[in-house]
Protein backbone atom coordinates (compact mmCIF):
# COMPACT_ATOMS: atom_id res chain seq x y z
CA UNK A 1 0.00 0.00 0.00
CA UNK A 2 2.80 2.36 1.02
CA UNK A 3 4.71 1.40 -2.10
CA UNK A 4 1.75 2.14 -4.33
CA UNK A 5 1.25 5.53 -2.60
CA UNK A 6 4.92 6.25 -3.21
CA UNK A 7 4.56 5.30 -6.85
CA UNK A 8 1.63 7.64 -7.28
CA UNK A 9 3.71 10.47 -5.89
CA UNK A 10 6.58 9.55 -8.19
CA UNK A 11 4.23 9.50 -11.13
CA UNK A 12 2.88 12.90 -10.14
CA UNK A 13 6.44 14.23 -9.89
CA UNK A 14 7.32 12.83 -13.27
CA UNK A 15 4.14 14.26 -14.71
CA UNK A 16 4.92 17.65 -13.21
CA UNK A 17 8.44 17.60 -14.60
CA UNK A 18 7.12 16.58 -18.00
CA UNK A 19 4.61 19.41 -17.87
CA UNK A 20 7.43 21.82 -16.98
CA UNK A 21 9.37 20.68 -20.00
CA UNK A 22 6.32 20.94 -22.27
CA UNK A 23 5.31 24.35 -20.92
CA UNK A 24 8.87 25.68 -21.19
CA UNK A 25 9.20 24.23 -24.66
CA UNK A 26 5.92 25.62 -25.94
CA UNK A 27 6.55 28.98 -24.28
CA UNK A 28 10.05 29.10 -25.70
CA UNK A 29 8.83 28.18 -29.15
CA UNK A 30 6.05 30.75 -29.06
CA UNK A 31 8.39 33.44 -27.75
CA UNK A 32 10.90 32.75 -30.48
CA UNK A 33 8.16 32.80 -33.12
CA UNK A 34 6.75 36.07 -31.77
CA UNK A 35 10.18 37.64 -31.60
CA UNK A 36 11.01 36.56 -35.15
CA UNK A 37 7.74 38.03 -36.37
CA UNK A 38 8.40 41.15 -34.32
CA UNK A 39 11.83 41.54 -35.84
CA UNK A 40 10.39 41.22 -39.34
CA UNK A 41 7.75 43.79 -38.49
CA UNK A 42 10.37 46.12 -36.99
CA UNK A 43 12.36 45.96 -40.24
CA UNK A 44 9.21 46.62 -42.20
CA UNK A 45 8.36 49.50 -39.88
CA UNK A 46 11.78 51.04 -40.40
CA UNK A 47 11.28 50.92 -44.16
CA UNK A 48 7.75 52.28 -43.83
CA UNK A 49 9.16 55.13 -41.74
CA UNK A 50 11.67 55.99 -44.46
CA UNK A 51 8.97 55.90 -47.12
CA UNK A 52 6.65 57.94 -44.92
CA UNK A 53 9.29 60.64 -44.40
CA UNK A 54 9.89 60.85 -48.15
CA UNK A 55 6.20 60.90 -48.90
CA UNK A 56 5.56 63.56 -46.28
CA UNK A 57 8.24 65.73 -47.89
CA UNK A 58 6.74 65.11 -51.32
CA UNK A 59 3.23 65.82 -50.08
CA UNK A 60 4.35 69.03 -48.35
CA UNK A 61 6.13 70.13 -51.51
CA UNK A 62 3.07 69.38 -53.61
CA UNK A 63 0.80 71.30 -51.26
CA UNK A 64 3.21 74.26 -51.38
CA UNK A 65 3.30 73.94 -55.16
CA UNK A 66 -0.48 74.02 -55.31
CA UNK A 67 -0.51 77.26 -53.32
CA UNK A 68 2.29 78.64 -55.51
CA UNK A 69 0.47 77.64 -58.69
CA UNK A 70 -2.64 79.36 -57.44
CA UNK A 71 -0.67 82.54 -56.81
CA UNK A 72 1.18 82.17 -60.10
CA UNK A 73 -2.07 81.80 -62.02
CA UNK A 74 -3.49 84.88 -60.32
CA UNK A 75 -0.36 86.93 -61.06
CA UNK A 76 -0.14 85.60 -64.61
CA UNK A 77 -3.74 86.53 -65.34
CA UNK A 78 -3.19 90.02 -63.94
CA UNK A 79 0.01 90.35 -65.96
CA UNK A 80 -1.67 89.07 -69.11
CA UNK A 81 -4.78 91.19 -68.81
CA UNK A 82 -3.04 94.55 -68.38
CA UNK A 83 -4.31 96.84 -71.12
CA UNK A 84 -0.93 98.60 -71.43
CA UNK A 85 1.96 96.21 -71.77
CA UNK A 86 5.42 96.45 -70.21
CA UNK A 87 6.83 98.39 -73.17
CA UNK A 88 3.94 100.83 -73.30
CA UNK A 89 1.99 99.23 -76.13
CA UNK A 90 -1.63 98.13 -76.25
CA UNK A 91 -2.50 94.61 -75.19
CA UNK A 92 -4.72 93.93 -78.17
CA UNK A 93 -3.19 96.22 -80.78
CA UNK A 94 -1.20 95.30 -83.85
CA UNK A 95 1.50 97.99 -83.77
CA UNK A 96 5.16 97.21 -83.20
CA UNK A 97 4.99 97.57 -79.41
CA UNK A 98 1.57 95.96 -79.03
CA UNK A 99 0.78 92.54 -77.65
CA UNK A 100 0.06 90.91 -74.34
CA UNK A 101 2.76 90.94 -71.70
CA UNK A 102 3.51 87.19 -71.91
CA UNK A 103 3.95 87.56 -75.67
CA UNK A 104 6.32 90.50 -75.16
CA UNK A 105 8.35 88.47 -72.66
CA UNK A 106 8.55 85.47 -74.97
CA UNK A 107 9.56 87.76 -77.84
CA UNK A 108 12.29 89.24 -75.66
CA UNK A 109 13.57 85.90 -74.46
CA UNK A 110 12.18 83.19 -76.74
CA UNK A 111 11.72 79.71 -75.41
CA UNK A 112 12.90 78.11 -78.63
CA UNK A 113 15.92 78.54 -80.85
CA UNK A 114 14.95 80.52 -83.93
CA UNK A 115 17.95 82.00 -85.70
CA UNK A 116 16.06 83.15 -88.82
CA UNK A 117 13.68 85.11 -86.57
CA UNK A 118 16.65 86.75 -84.87
CA UNK A 119 18.23 87.80 -88.17
CA UNK A 120 14.85 89.17 -89.29
CA UNK A 121 14.64 91.24 -86.10
CA UNK A 122 18.14 92.61 -86.63
CA UNK A 123 17.42 93.35 -90.27
CA UNK A 124 14.26 95.17 -89.22
CA UNK A 125 16.20 97.34 -86.75
CA UNK A 126 18.66 98.25 -89.51
CA UNK A 127 16.39 98.67 -92.51
CA UNK A 128 13.82 100.82 -90.71
CA UNK A 129 16.63 103.37 -90.40
CA UNK A 130 17.35 103.29 -94.13
CA UNK A 131 20.76 101.79 -93.63
CA UNK A 132 22.66 99.77 -96.16
CA UNK A 133 23.11 96.33 -94.66
CA UNK A 134 26.27 94.70 -95.99
CA UNK A 135 25.88 91.52 -94.01
CA UNK A 136 24.13 89.82 -91.15
CA UNK A 137 25.96 86.67 -90.22
CA UNK A 138 25.87 83.93 -87.67
CA UNK A 139 25.75 80.19 -87.43
CA UNK A 140 22.33 78.64 -87.40
CA UNK A 141 22.56 75.90 -84.78
CA UNK A 142 19.00 74.74 -85.20
CA UNK A 143 19.88 71.04 -85.19
CA UNK A 144 22.15 71.26 -82.15
CA UNK A 145 19.76 73.42 -80.19
CA UNK A 146 16.75 71.24 -80.99
CA UNK A 147 18.23 68.77 -78.52
CA UNK A 148 17.80 71.34 -75.74
CA UNK A 149 14.45 70.34 -74.36
CA UNK A 150 12.33 71.85 -71.65
CA UNK A 151 13.53 71.27 -68.12
CA UNK A 152 12.59 72.24 -64.57
CA UNK A 153 15.52 74.66 -64.40
CA UNK A 154 16.43 75.96 -67.86
CA UNK A 155 19.29 78.40 -68.42
CA UNK A 156 19.67 81.13 -71.04
CA UNK A 157 21.66 79.99 -74.07
CA UNK A 158 23.55 82.58 -76.17
CA UNK A 159 22.97 83.03 -79.90
CA UNK A 160 25.87 84.83 -81.56
CA UNK A 161 25.48 87.03 -84.60
CA UNK A 162 27.23 89.90 -86.31
CA UNK A 163 26.32 92.53 -88.84
CA UNK A 164 27.92 95.22 -90.92
CA UNK A 165 26.37 98.36 -92.28
CA UNK A 166 27.84 100.97 -94.59
CA UNK A 167 27.01 104.33 -96.13
CA UNK A 168 25.82 105.60 -92.79
CA UNK A 169 26.53 108.80 -90.96
CA UNK A 170 27.50 109.24 -87.33
CA UNK A 171 23.93 109.98 -86.24
CA UNK A 172 22.55 106.85 -87.89
CA UNK A 173 25.25 104.77 -86.26
CA UNK A 174 24.33 106.21 -82.89
CA UNK A 175 20.68 105.41 -83.56
CA UNK A 176 21.49 101.78 -84.41
CA UNK A 177 23.65 101.27 -81.35
CA UNK A 178 21.03 102.91 -79.13
CA UNK A 179 18.35 100.70 -80.69
CA UNK A 180 20.40 97.62 -79.88
CA UNK A 181 20.82 98.79 -76.29
CA UNK A 182 17.13 99.56 -75.88
CA UNK A 183 15.86 96.42 -77.59
CA UNK A 184 13.55 94.27 -75.47
CA UNK A 185 15.77 91.36 -76.42
CA UNK A 186 18.87 91.41 -74.22
CA UNK A 187 21.53 92.02 -76.87
CA UNK A 188 25.05 91.94 -75.49
CA UNK A 189 27.48 93.63 -77.85
CA UNK A 190 30.79 91.77 -77.79
CA UNK A 191 32.70 94.09 -80.07
CA UNK A 192 31.98 97.13 -82.17
CA UNK A 193 33.94 98.88 -84.88
CA UNK A 194 33.18 102.25 -86.41
CA UNK A 195 35.18 103.43 -89.38
CA UNK A 196 35.09 105.96 -92.19
CA UNK A 197 33.66 109.42 -92.05
CA UNK A 198 30.92 111.72 -93.25
CA UNK A 199 28.12 109.85 -95.02
CA UNK A 200 30.29 106.84 -95.71
CA UNK A 201 30.76 105.44 -92.29
CA UNK A 202 30.75 101.72 -91.55
CA UNK A 203 29.67 99.91 -88.45
CA UNK A 204 30.55 96.33 -87.62
CA UNK A 205 29.00 94.72 -84.58
CA UNK A 206 29.54 91.28 -83.06
CA UNK A 207 26.96 90.50 -80.45
CA UNK A 208 24.90 87.77 -78.90
CA UNK A 209 21.42 87.49 -77.61
CA UNK A 210 19.72 84.62 -75.85
CA UNK A 211 16.97 82.08 -75.86
CA UNK A 212 15.90 80.10 -72.84
CA UNK A 213 14.22 76.69 -73.17
CA UNK A 214 10.77 76.37 -71.64
CA UNK A 215 10.33 75.50 -68.02
CA UNK A 216 8.07 72.60 -67.17
CA UNK A 217 6.56 70.95 -64.15
CA UNK A 218 8.54 67.85 -63.39
CA UNK A 219 6.80 65.36 -61.14
CA UNK A 220 9.16 62.45 -60.73
CA UNK A 221 8.97 59.21 -58.82
CA UNK A 222 11.76 58.02 -56.62
CA UNK A 223 12.40 54.48 -55.30
CA UNK A 224 13.18 54.32 -51.60
CA UNK A 225 15.77 51.68 -50.92
CA UNK A 226 15.08 49.44 -47.87
CA UNK B 1 14.02 22.88 20.36
CA UNK B 2 14.43 20.01 18.00
CA UNK B 3 12.14 19.96 14.91
CA UNK B 4 11.39 16.83 13.00
CA UNK B 5 10.47 16.78 9.41
CA UNK B 6 7.88 14.11 9.34
CA UNK B 7 7.18 14.50 5.57
CA UNK B 8 8.57 11.71 3.55
CA UNK B 9 11.18 12.54 0.86
CA UNK B 10 8.82 11.71 -1.94
CA UNK B 11 6.27 14.17 -0.59
CA UNK B 12 8.93 16.88 -0.43
CA UNK B 13 10.03 16.08 -3.92
CA UNK B 14 6.42 16.14 -5.06
CA UNK B 15 5.79 19.55 -3.51
CA UNK B 16 9.02 20.88 -5.01
CA UNK B 17 7.99 19.61 -8.46
CA UNK B 18 4.58 21.21 -8.09
CA UNK B 19 6.14 24.53 -7.08
CA UNK B 20 8.65 24.42 -9.93
CA UNK B 21 5.85 23.68 -12.38
CA UNK B 22 3.87 26.65 -11.10
CA UNK B 23 6.86 28.98 -11.34
CA UNK B 24 7.80 27.78 -14.80
CA UNK B 25 4.18 28.05 -15.93
CA UNK B 26 3.88 31.60 -14.64
CA UNK B 27 7.23 32.67 -16.08
CA UNK B 28 6.56 30.95 -19.41
CA UNK B 29 3.15 32.52 -19.62
CA UNK B 30 4.53 35.93 -18.73
CA UNK B 31 7.34 35.76 -21.28
CA UNK B 32 5.05 34.44 -24.01
CA UNK B 33 2.42 37.04 -23.19
CA UNK B 34 5.02 39.82 -23.18
CA UNK B 35 6.40 38.78 -26.56
CA UNK B 36 2.85 38.47 -27.89
CA UNK B 37 2.00 41.95 -26.62
CA UNK B 38 5.19 43.24 -28.19
CA UNK B 39 4.29 41.57 -31.46
CA UNK B 40 0.77 43.00 -31.35
CA UNK B 41 2.18 46.44 -30.56
CA UNK B 42 4.61 46.34 -33.45
CA UNK B 43 1.89 45.00 -35.72
CA UNK B 44 -0.43 47.84 -34.64
CA UNK B 45 2.26 50.40 -35.42
CA UNK B 46 2.77 48.71 -38.75
CA UNK B 47 -0.92 48.87 -39.55
CA UNK B 48 -1.05 52.53 -38.54
CA UNK B 49 1.95 53.37 -40.68
CA UNK B 50 0.57 51.48 -43.65
CA UNK B 51 -2.70 53.37 -43.35
CA UNK B 52 -0.84 56.66 -42.98
CA UNK B 53 1.23 55.81 -46.02
CA UNK B 54 -1.87 54.96 -48.01
CA UNK B 55 -3.35 58.29 -47.00
CA UNK B 56 -0.18 60.12 -48.05
CA UNK B 57 -0.09 58.26 -51.36
CA UNK B 58 -3.67 59.28 -51.97
CA UNK B 59 -2.93 62.90 -51.08
CA UNK B 60 0.14 62.95 -53.35
CA UNK B 61 -1.80 61.43 -56.23
CA UNK B 62 -4.60 63.97 -55.80
CA UNK B 63 -2.19 66.92 -55.60
CA UNK B 64 -0.22 65.65 -58.60
CA UNK B 65 -3.39 65.27 -60.60
CA UNK B 66 -4.50 68.76 -59.61
CA UNK B 67 -1.14 70.21 -60.60
CA UNK B 68 -0.91 68.44 -63.94
CA UNK B 69 -4.47 69.37 -64.80
CA UNK B 70 -3.68 73.10 -64.54
CA UNK B 71 -4.18 74.72 -67.90
CA UNK B 72 -1.12 76.31 -69.50
CA UNK B 73 0.97 75.67 -66.42
CA UNK B 74 4.14 75.11 -68.44
CA UNK B 75 3.57 78.37 -70.32
CA UNK B 76 3.03 80.24 -67.05
CA UNK B 77 6.17 78.70 -65.57
CA UNK B 78 8.11 79.54 -68.72
CA UNK B 79 6.98 83.17 -68.75
CA UNK B 80 7.78 83.47 -65.04
CA UNK B 81 11.22 81.98 -65.59
CA UNK B 82 11.95 84.15 -68.64
CA UNK B 83 10.89 87.21 -66.64
CA UNK B 84 13.30 86.41 -63.84
CA UNK B 85 16.14 85.80 -66.30
CA UNK B 86 15.52 88.74 -68.59
CA UNK B 87 16.31 91.42 -66.01
CA UNK B 88 19.53 89.66 -65.16
CA UNK B 89 20.46 89.39 -68.84
CA UNK B 90 19.67 93.04 -69.50
CA UNK B 91 21.71 94.04 -66.45
CA UNK B 92 24.63 91.98 -67.72
CA UNK B 93 24.93 93.74 -71.07
CA UNK B 94 27.17 96.76 -71.57
CA UNK B 95 25.45 100.10 -72.14
CA UNK B 96 27.03 100.58 -75.55
CA UNK B 97 25.16 103.82 -76.24
CA UNK B 98 27.33 105.58 -73.64
CA UNK B 99 30.20 105.19 -76.04
CA UNK B 100 29.16 108.22 -78.08
CA UNK B 101 28.88 110.44 -75.01
CA UNK B 102 32.33 109.33 -73.88
CA UNK B 103 33.78 109.91 -77.34
CA UNK B 104 32.36 113.42 -77.51
CA UNK B 105 33.67 114.19 -74.04
CA UNK B 106 37.22 112.94 -74.53
CA UNK B 107 38.08 113.69 -78.15
CA UNK B 108 39.57 117.17 -78.71
CA UNK B 109 37.57 119.26 -81.15
CA UNK B 110 38.90 119.93 -84.67
CA UNK B 111 42.50 118.94 -84.04
CA UNK B 112 41.91 115.20 -83.63
CA UNK B 113 39.74 112.98 -85.81
CA UNK B 114 38.93 109.30 -85.61
CA UNK B 115 39.14 107.08 -88.66
CA UNK B 116 38.57 103.77 -86.95
CA UNK B 117 37.28 103.02 -83.50
CA UNK B 118 37.16 99.48 -82.22
CA UNK B 119 35.94 98.44 -78.81
CA UNK B 120 35.96 94.92 -77.46
CA UNK B 121 33.54 94.62 -74.55
CA UNK B 122 34.73 91.15 -73.67
CA UNK B 123 38.35 92.16 -73.09
CA UNK B 124 37.47 95.81 -72.21
CA UNK B 125 39.96 97.10 -74.75
CA UNK B 126 39.69 99.92 -77.25
CA UNK B 127 41.76 100.66 -80.32
CA UNK B 128 41.49 104.20 -81.69
CA UNK B 129 42.92 105.02 -85.07
CA UNK B 130 42.79 108.55 -86.42
CA UNK B 131 44.45 111.62 -87.75
CA UNK B 132 45.54 114.83 -86.13
CA UNK B 133 46.99 118.20 -86.97
CA UNK B 134 50.13 117.46 -85.00
CA UNK B 135 51.83 115.03 -82.71
CA UNK B 136 51.26 117.53 -79.92
CA UNK B 137 47.51 117.16 -80.35
CA UNK B 138 47.82 113.37 -80.34
CA UNK B 139 49.86 113.64 -77.18
CA UNK B 140 47.19 115.85 -75.62
CA UNK B 141 44.51 113.40 -76.67
CA UNK B 142 46.43 110.54 -75.06
CA UNK B 143 46.96 112.58 -71.92
CA UNK B 144 43.30 113.54 -71.79
CA UNK B 145 42.41 109.86 -71.89
CA UNK B 146 45.01 109.05 -69.26
CA UNK B 147 43.81 111.65 -66.82
CA UNK B 148 40.11 111.11 -67.37
CA UNK B 149 38.42 109.79 -64.28
CA UNK B 150 34.92 108.63 -63.58
CA UNK B 151 32.49 108.64 -60.71
CA UNK B 152 29.63 106.27 -60.05
CA UNK B 153 26.42 107.84 -58.83
CA UNK B 154 24.40 106.00 -56.23
CA UNK B 155 21.39 106.91 -54.16
CA UNK B 156 21.45 106.50 -50.40
CA UNK B 157 18.41 104.31 -49.65
CA UNK B 158 17.85 106.03 -46.30
CA UNK B 159 18.25 109.69 -47.14
CA UNK B 160 17.60 109.29 -50.88
CA UNK B 161 20.51 111.64 -51.50
CA UNK B 162 22.74 111.20 -54.50
CA UNK B 163 26.18 109.92 -53.59
CA UNK B 164 29.23 109.99 -55.80
CA UNK B 165 32.04 107.50 -55.52
CA UNK B 166 35.65 108.61 -55.34
CA UNK B 167 37.04 109.47 -58.78
CA UNK B 168 38.87 106.54 -60.35
CA UNK B 169 40.84 106.36 -63.60
CA UNK B 170 38.46 105.63 -66.48
CA UNK B 171 41.12 104.12 -68.69
CA UNK B 172 43.51 101.79 -66.97
CA UNK B 173 46.22 101.74 -69.62
CA UNK B 174 46.51 104.15 -72.50
CA UNK B 175 49.27 103.41 -74.99
CA UNK B 176 50.11 105.38 -78.11
CA UNK B 177 50.75 102.26 -80.10
CA UNK B 178 51.82 103.89 -83.36
CA UNK B 179 52.03 107.31 -84.95
CA UNK B 180 53.07 108.67 -88.32
CA UNK B 181 53.99 112.20 -89.18
CA UNK B 182 54.04 113.13 -92.84
CA UNK B 183 56.35 115.98 -93.81
CA UNK B 184 54.87 118.92 -95.78
CA UNK B 185 56.78 117.76 -98.88
CA UNK B 186 55.09 114.39 -98.82
CA UNK B 187 51.58 115.62 -98.13
CA UNK B 188 50.45 115.75 -101.72
CA UNK B 189 47.03 114.20 -102.00
CA UNK B 190 46.66 114.01 -98.25
CA UNK B 191 44.69 116.13 -95.83
CA UNK B 192 46.90 119.13 -95.30
CA UNK B 193 45.41 120.01 -91.94
CA UNK B 194 45.83 116.58 -90.36
CA UNK B 195 49.14 115.10 -91.44
CA UNK B 196 49.59 112.93 -88.38
CA UNK B 197 48.09 109.49 -87.97
CA UNK B 198 48.01 107.58 -84.74
CA UNK B 199 46.85 104.35 -83.13
CA UNK B 200 45.97 104.37 -79.44
CA UNK B 201 45.30 101.22 -77.44
CA UNK B 202 43.61 101.43 -74.10
CA UNK B 203 41.87 99.35 -71.51
CA UNK B 204 38.84 100.82 -69.83
CA UNK B 205 37.29 100.21 -66.44
CA UNK B 206 34.34 97.81 -66.95
CA UNK B 207 32.20 100.04 -64.71
CA UNK B 208 32.12 102.65 -67.50
CA UNK B 209 29.65 100.59 -69.50
CA UNK B 210 27.91 98.89 -66.58
CA UNK B 211 24.24 99.41 -67.36
CA UNK B 212 23.29 99.16 -63.70
CA UNK B 213 25.47 102.15 -62.76
CA UNK B 214 25.16 105.84 -63.49
CA UNK B 215 28.62 106.93 -64.58
CA UNK B 216 29.97 110.44 -64.98
CA UNK B 217 33.25 111.08 -66.76
CA UNK B 218 35.56 113.69 -65.28
CA UNK B 219 37.54 114.88 -68.28
CA UNK B 220 40.40 117.25 -67.44
CA UNK B 221 39.36 120.79 -68.36
CA UNK B 222 42.91 122.06 -68.69
CA UNK B 223 45.01 120.26 -71.23
CA UNK B 224 47.48 118.14 -69.43
CA UNK B 225 50.53 116.88 -71.19
CA UNK B 226 53.08 114.31 -70.31
CA UNK B 227 55.52 117.11 -69.65
CA UNK B 228 53.49 117.94 -66.59
CA UNK B 229 54.33 114.56 -65.15
CA UNK B 230 57.24 114.26 -62.73
CA UNK B 231 58.74 111.44 -64.76
CA UNK B 232 61.17 111.32 -67.66
CA UNK B 233 59.11 111.20 -70.86
CA UNK B 234 61.86 111.59 -73.39
CA UNK B 235 61.20 108.09 -74.71
CA UNK B 236 57.60 108.84 -75.64
CA UNK B 237 58.41 109.48 -79.30
CA UNK B 238 61.04 107.51 -81.02
CA UNK B 239 61.80 108.94 -84.48
CA UNK B 240 62.84 106.51 -87.13
CA UNK B 241 65.18 107.27 -89.97
CA UNK B 242 62.54 107.76 -92.66
CA UNK B 243 63.16 110.21 -95.48
CA UNK B 244 59.70 111.70 -95.86
CA UNK B 245 57.87 110.19 -92.94
CA UNK B 246 58.62 110.05 -89.29
CA UNK B 247 57.22 107.04 -87.57
CA UNK B 248 57.24 105.83 -84.05
CA UNK B 249 56.10 102.68 -82.37
CA UNK B 250 55.80 101.60 -78.78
Amino acid sequence: MAKSRGSIKHLAITKANTQVVIIAGVAGFLTVVFLVFSQALISQNAYLSKVTVKKEVADKQLQENLVAVSELTKSYNEFQNKSINVIGGQKSGTAQNDGSNPKIILDALPSSYDFPALTSSIEKILTTRDLRVDSITGIDEEITQQAVLSSPNPQAIPMAFSFKISDANYQKIQEVVTALTKSIRPIQVDSLQISGGGEEMELEVSAHTFFQPPKNLNIKTEAVQP
Amino acid sequence: MIQFNLLPDVKIEYLKAQRTRKIITVVAFAVTAASLVFLVLIFSINVYKTKNLASLTESIAAASKKLTSQTDLDRKLTVQNQLSSITQLHNGKPDVARLFTFLNQTTPIDVVSLTNFKVDFLTTTVTITGTSDSLVSVNKFVDTLKFTKFQVETVDPKTEKKLLSDPAPAFISVVLDKFTYTTPEAREGQQADQPTTYIIDLTYDPALFDITKIVTLLVPTTTTTRSALPIDTTDLFRPEPVTNEQEGEF
